[in-house]
C-alpha cells in the first residue's frame, strides 16, 4: 500500500534548516554546535518513524511535483532506502559528537564551514537513500558530491586542495555517466522511477547491446562505490579530517554509491534482466578483482587511514559482490553489509582519528605500544578489525555468512566463491591484525604524556563498536534484519537460508 | 551452521599468531614488495587517465561548439595526414591552429568563490523545500 506523508521532507529539512542555524550561530560555538546535535536527532527519530509504515509493507510517498511527463521530482521509501536513511541519520549524531572533540582538540580552522557543509552532505546521503527515482537521486547525489569538497579540502594545504579536485574530477565525471544512464533509461522505458523488480518494459524497448551498454554507463555513474580501477579518489580523499573520512567516506558517500548500484541491478534492471543478459558475472568480475587487489593495496600503506580508505574499497566490493550473486542470500548479505559495514568501519577511523589527537601519530609504525596507553580506542579497534576479517563476534561475520550462502545458492562455478572470500579475508588479517599487535605488544617508545581522547570522542568510538558486537547476537537491531526481510519479500526472490 | 570456509579461516588465524609468536614480525613480506611495486604503477596510470578525461570535460563545458569543432578538425587531421603531402598538412596544421586561436577557449563568464556558488544553491533549494512543506502543510 502507498501511504502518503510528509515525513521524508521533515527528515530531509532538518540538517537543510540547521545548516543556516549553524551558519547564523557561527560566532557561538556552542550554539552552533547545539543546532548540529539537535537537527542530527531530529532526523533520526523522523526517520526511524516511518519504519513501523514500512515493515508492514508499505512504501511511504511524498511527491513534489512532475519534473517530465513520467517522472516525479519526489520520495518514495521503501525498506532498503529505510536502511541506509537509519544508517547514515543515526552515525550523523555520534559523529557530531566526535567531531565537537576533535575540532576542539586540534583548534581546526573554518569550523563554521565545516559544520555547515557535513549538514548538506548528510542532506545528500539521506535524499540519496529516500529518493523514488534516478532523476531525485541523481540531483540528490550531486548535492553529496558538491557539498563534501569543502570538506575534503578542508585544510586548504596543497595537499587537501589537491585531493579536493581530484575528488571533484573523479565524481563529478561519474556524474555525467550517471546523468546519461539517467536520460537513456528515461527514453527507453519513459520512467525513471525505481520499480521491485526491475522496471518491467526495459527487456522489451531495447536490444541487449543497449542494455548492456547502460548497464555499463550506470556502473561509471557509481564511481562513488570506488570500484577499480577508479577507485583511488577515495585513498586521495584521507586528506580531510577524520571525522569526515569517518562518516564520508566510510558511510555515506561511498555508501550511496553502492546503494545505487543496487538500486539499478534490483530496481531498475531487476534479478531476471540481470541473469538474461549475464551482467551478475561482469559485476562480479570487478567486484572479485576489486576485493583483491583493494587488499594487495591495503598490505602496503603504513598510513593508517590509507590503509583503512583501501579496506573500504574492499568492502563496498563485497556489497557488490553480494548483490552481483542475483541470489536471494547474496542481496540479503549485500543489503546487511550496508549498514553492519557502516558501524564497522567508522569505529575504525574514529579510533584513527583519536590516535591522531591524543599522540599525533599517523603512521601504523610509529604506533608501537598505544594500546596500552588507549585501551578503550585500540580494543575498539580491535572489534571493528575483527569485523572487517569476518570474525566473530562482530557485525561482519554475519553478512558474510550470507554472501556465503549466497554463493552456494547461485551453483555451478560460483559455489567455489566462497574460497575467493577467504582469500579476502585472510588478506584482511595480514594488514589488520599487524595493528592490532604492534599497538598491544610492541614497546611503547616516545615521552608518557599521550593519554585517551577526550570523552566527546571516546564515547562515540566506543558505542559504534559495542553495536558493531549488538549486531552479531541481535541482527535486528534498528530493525535491520526486518526491513531486509521486507525488502527481500518486495523483490519477490524465492530460497534463502537463514543462519 | 559452520560456513565452508570457515574452517580454514580460524586455520589461517592460528597460524598467524603462532608465527608472529615464533619470528615477531607478520608472515608474507614478498607481498608486500610485490603490492608496493607494479600494483602502485598500475594505479597510477588509471589515475592519470582519469584525470585526463576529466579536464576533457571541463575543456568541452567551457565552449562545447567551438570544442567539438576542434576535436574534429583534430581528427580529420590525424586520418588525413599520412595520405597527404607534407605541404597540404602542414596546411591543415595551420587551419586547425587558427580554429583554436578564432574560437575562445573560455566563454566570458563571472566567476564566483565556489563555496559561494554552493551557498546559493544549496540555499535555494532549502527555501524551495520550505516552500513545498508549508504550501502541503496548509493544503486541505
Amino acid at each position: 500500500m502507498i501511504v502518503e506523508s510528509i515525513s521524508p521532507s521533515l527528515a530531509i529539512l532538518c540538517p537543510a534548516i540547521a545548516s543556516i542555524l549553524i551558519v547564523l550561530c557561527g560566532k557561538w560555538p556552542n550554539i552552533r554546535e547545539g543546532w548540529t546535535m539537535l537537527a542530527s536527532i531530529l532526523q533520526f527519530l523522523i526517520i526511524f518513524s516511518m519504519v513501523p509504515i514500512i515493515v508492514a509493507g508499505n512504501i511511504i510517498k511524498c511527491t513534489f511535483f512532475t519534473a517530465f511527463p513520467g517522472v516525479d521530482f519526489g520520495f518514495s521509501i521503501d525498506a532498503f532506502g529505510l536502511i541506509f536513511a537509519i544508517t547514515s541519520s543515526f552515525l550523523w549524531i555520534l559523529v557530531s559528537s566526535y567531531s565537537i572533540g576533535y575540532m576542539r582538540s586540534l583548534r581546526e580552522h573554518a569550523q563554521t564551514r565545516y559544520y555547515f557543509c557535513f549538514a548538506w552532505a548528510i542532506f545528500g546521503a539521506v535524499g540519496v537513500a529516500l529518493s523514488g527515482n534516478l532523476l531525485t537521486m541523481f540531483i540528490f547525489y550531486e548535492i553529496l558530491t558538491v557539498s563534501t569538497y569543502p570538506l575534503v579540502a578542508h585544510d586548504e594545504t596543497p595537499e587537501a586542495l589537491f585531493a579536493g579536485r581530484k575528488y571533484l574530477a573523479y565524481l563529478l565525471t561519474s556524474g555525467v555517466f550517471f546523468l546519461a544512464a539517467v536520460v537513456l533509461t528515461y527514453h527507453l522505458t519513459g520512467t525513471t522511477d525505481f520499480v521491485n523488480g526491475g522496471i518491467p518494459n526495459l527487456y522489451a524497448e531495447a536490444s541487449r547491446a543497449v542494455l548492456v551498454v547502460l548497464f555499463v554507463i550506470f556502473l561509471l555513474g557509481f564511481m562513488k562505490a570506488a570500484w577499480m580501477p577508479f577507485h583511488s579518489w577515495l585513498p586521495t580523499a584521507m586528506a580531510a579530517p577524520t571525522p569526515v573520512s569517518a562518516l564520508l567516506h566510510a558511510v555515506a558517500v561511498v555508501k550511496a554509491g553502492v546503494f545505487g548500484i543496487v538500486r539499478v541491478v534490483c530496481y531498475i534492471f531487476g534479478v531476471d534482466l540481470m541473469h538474461e543478459l549475464g551482467l551478475g558475472l561482469v559485476l562480479i568480475s570487478i567486484a572479485i578483482f576489486t576485493l583483491i587487489v583493494a587488499n594487495l593495496f591495503a598490505l602496503a600503506q603504513d598510513n593508517l587511514k590509507k590503509r583503512l580508505a583501501y579496506s573500504t574499497i574492499n568492502q563496498l566490493s563485497l556489497v557488490i559482490f553480494g548483490v552481483a550473486l542475483l541470489t536471494y542470500d547474496g542481496i540479503e548479505g549485500a543489503m546487511m553489509h550496508i549498514p553492519f559495514h557502516a558501524f564497522m568501519k567508522i569505529t575504525l577511523f574514529m579510533c584513527a582519528g583519536a590516535i591522531m589527537v591524543a599522540s599525533g601519530k599517523r603512521n601504523i609504525s610509529e604506533m608501537a605500544g598505544i594500546g596500552r596507553i588507549m585501551p578503550v580506542t585500540m580494543i575498539a579497534f580491535t572489534i571493528g578489525a575483527l569485523g572487517m576479517c569476518a570474525l566473530p563476534p562482530t557485525a561482519g561475520y554475519l553478512s558474510h555468512h550470507f554472501l556465503v550462502h549466497g554463493c552456494e545458492e547461485a551453483g555451478g562455478t560460483i559455489s567455489y566463491f566462497p574460497y575467493i572470500l577467504l582469500i579476502v579475508a585472510i588478506l584482511d588479517v595480514m594488514y589488520f591484525f599487524p595493528i592490532i599487535y604492534i599497538a598491544f605488544f610492541k614497546k611503547h617508545e616516545g615521552g608518557s604524556k599521550i593519554k585517551e581522547a577526550p570523552l566527546f570522542m571516546l564515547v562515540p568510538i566506543a558505542i559504534t563498536a559495542i553495536v558493531s558486537v549488538i549486531f552479531y547476537f541481535y541482527p535486528d537491531m534498528f530493525y535491520v534484519s526486518e526491513l531486509v526481510e521486507t525488502a527481500m519479500s518486495s523483490l519477490g526472490l524465492e530460497g534463502g537460508v537463514h543462519p | 551452521m559452520i560456513l565452508i570456509d570457515e574452517p580454514l579461516m580460524y586455520a589461517f588465524v592460528a597460524f598467524w599468531i603462532i608465527w608472529i609468536a615464533i619470528y615477531k614480525t607478520p608472515p608474507g613480506q614478498w607481498l608486500i614488495r610485490l603490492c608496493e611495486g607494479p600494483l602502485m604503477t598500475f594505479a597510477r596510470f588509471i589515475d592519470f587517465h582519469v584525470m585526463k578525461l576529466a579536464g576533457f570535460f571541463v575543456w568541452l563545458s567551457t565552449n562545447p561548439v567551438a570544442a567539438l569543432r576542434i576535436k574534429g578538425k583534430e581528427m580529420k587531421l590525424k586520418v588525413e595526414k599520412p595520405s597527404v603531402t607534407p605541404e597540404r598538412a602542414a596546411e591543415y596544421e595551420r587551419e586547425l591552429e587558427e580554429t583554436r586561436r578564432r574560437q575562445p577557449v573560455r566563454e566570458p563568464m563571472v566567476r564566483l568563490n565556489i563555496g559561494t556558488a554552493m551557498l546559493l544553491v544549496l540555499l535555494f533549494i532549502a527555501l524551495y523545500l520550505v516552500f513545498m512543506f508549508i504550501g502541503r502543510w496548509l493544503a486541505p
